[in-house]
């Protein structure tokens, strides 16, 4: 199904249920006028509640990785760079956020590609040459030219309320005297706050991306790049990258925005959490079907 | 002495063969089954007195909203990470 339906239904769906509640409530104190009350008032909320859910997230997300935007004036070469690219991929030319968070992390939100936001660390910048770092960013614009932005904001923005659950109970555990951060209890209590939340944030992300998201999106990105070698060799460099370092502060729910899974995949009992969120192929099939798919198009 | 240590790494090797999703969902019921404990307990306190009826409610009305959701998420998880 595209983006817009998909949207509107959630946001139909989401009306008929709030408006349900209060017209229940009003009825419960004053029968059928008390009914009538609950359905405007219902509806009411339900405006409030889609203009925010339409609005806050690409928002709220920028701002959780403390993203700072880029203008022309801090670096017109680089942003001619990537005026050029949007050019080429045929798309308005996005808002460039760049954030100190030490993740490696490229990824875009927004509400259609009028106001698409790419988000980068400087960590990314670190570790990838200037082409790769090219690669990177047009795997983004070619994420906004099939037009998936939206929806994975959306679904991000939600799983990751619901997963910062997590969070919040080992800061609650910290803070009322359980101990430090790598004390029994305090993990304990992450631990069955994770149990809690993660799997049905990991359901509702399972629910809403399709498993062949990156395959689309690796395919128009290599015609852009003209080749598979560069695009290929960012990819497994960030793959490896977190292979290697582990971040523990990467709030899960947000893994399936970036481009590479960055969510630690080691034999930990703690980690079975993430294995939920794995919305990625893995990067060696990726990197296999990239391949094929260059070769059998006949360009090599 | 012996039994007891093949038993364990029986026990061991049985459970690390068990999927990961799979096991994040026993923890996950695990969890909320200690919700539904702390909510048994504060209900009883509030009412200053044990009401097995309200507790057999309350019970069976989680535990069916528990499994309904549970199965829902078993579904999803096999079909997207088996």
């Amino acid at each position: 199904m595209k983006e817009k339906p998909k949207i509107y239904l959630v946001f139909i769906g989401l009306s008929l249920v709030i408006c349900t509640i209060t017209a229940a409530a009003g009825y419960f104190v004053a029968k059928a006028q008390g009914a009538m009350y609950g359905v405007a008032a219902g509806l009411i909320i339900s405006g409030i509640a889609a203009g925010s859910l339409y609005y806050l997230p690409s928002f709220f997300m920028v701002k959780l990785y403390g993203g700072k935007e880029l203008l022309k004036d801090d670096s017109p070469e680089f942003i001619e760079t990537i005026e050029g690219f949007a050019e080429i991929v045929k798309i308005p030319v996005p808002g460039i956020y760049i954030s100190d968070n030490d993740i490696p992390l490229i990824f875009t939100v927004g509400r259609d590609e009028n106001s698409a936001s790419i988000v980068m660390t400087h960590s990314l910048m670190d570790i990838l040459s200037s082409e790769e770092l090219t690669c990177a960013i047009i795997h983004e614009m070619s994420r906004i030219k099939v037009n998936q932005i939206y929806w994975q904001t959306l679904v991000a923005f939600i799983a990751g309320i619901l997963t910062m659950f997590s969070t919040i109970a080992l800061w609650g555990s910290l803070l009322t005297g359980f101990g430090q951060k790598d004390d029994p209890a305090p993990r304990m209590i992450k631990f069955l706050a994770m149990a809690l939340v993660d799997p049905p944030a990991a359901s509702l992300i399972l629910l809403a991306i399709p498993a062949n998201r990156d395959h689309s999106i690796d395919k128009t990105a290599v015609e852009i790049c003209k080749g598979p070698w560069t695009y290929v060799r960012m990819l497994a460099k960030i793959g490896r990258h977190f292979n290697e370092t582990r971040y523990d502060s990467m709030n899960p729910a947000h893994g399936m925005l970036n481009i590479v899974n960055p969510l630690p995949q080691s034999k930990n009992t703690d980690d079975d959490f993430y294995t939920l969120f794995k919305t990625h192929p893995g990067l060696d099939e990726r990197i296999d079907t990239i391949h094929r798919e260059w070769m059998e198009g006949g360009l090599v | 002495m012996k039994i007891m240590v093949c038993a364990r790494e029986k026990i061991i090797d049985t459970y690390e063969s068990i999927p990961r999703w799979k096991k994040t969902l026993l923890y996950s019921i695990i969890s909320h089954l200690m919700i539904l404990f702390g909510i048994l307990v504060v209900y009883t306190f509030y009412n200053k007195d044990f009401k097995a009826l309200d507790s057999i409610i309350i019970t069976g009305v989680y535990l069916g909203l528990l499994v309904t959701t549970h199965t829902m998420m078993y579904l999803i998880f096999k079909k997207r990470l088996s």
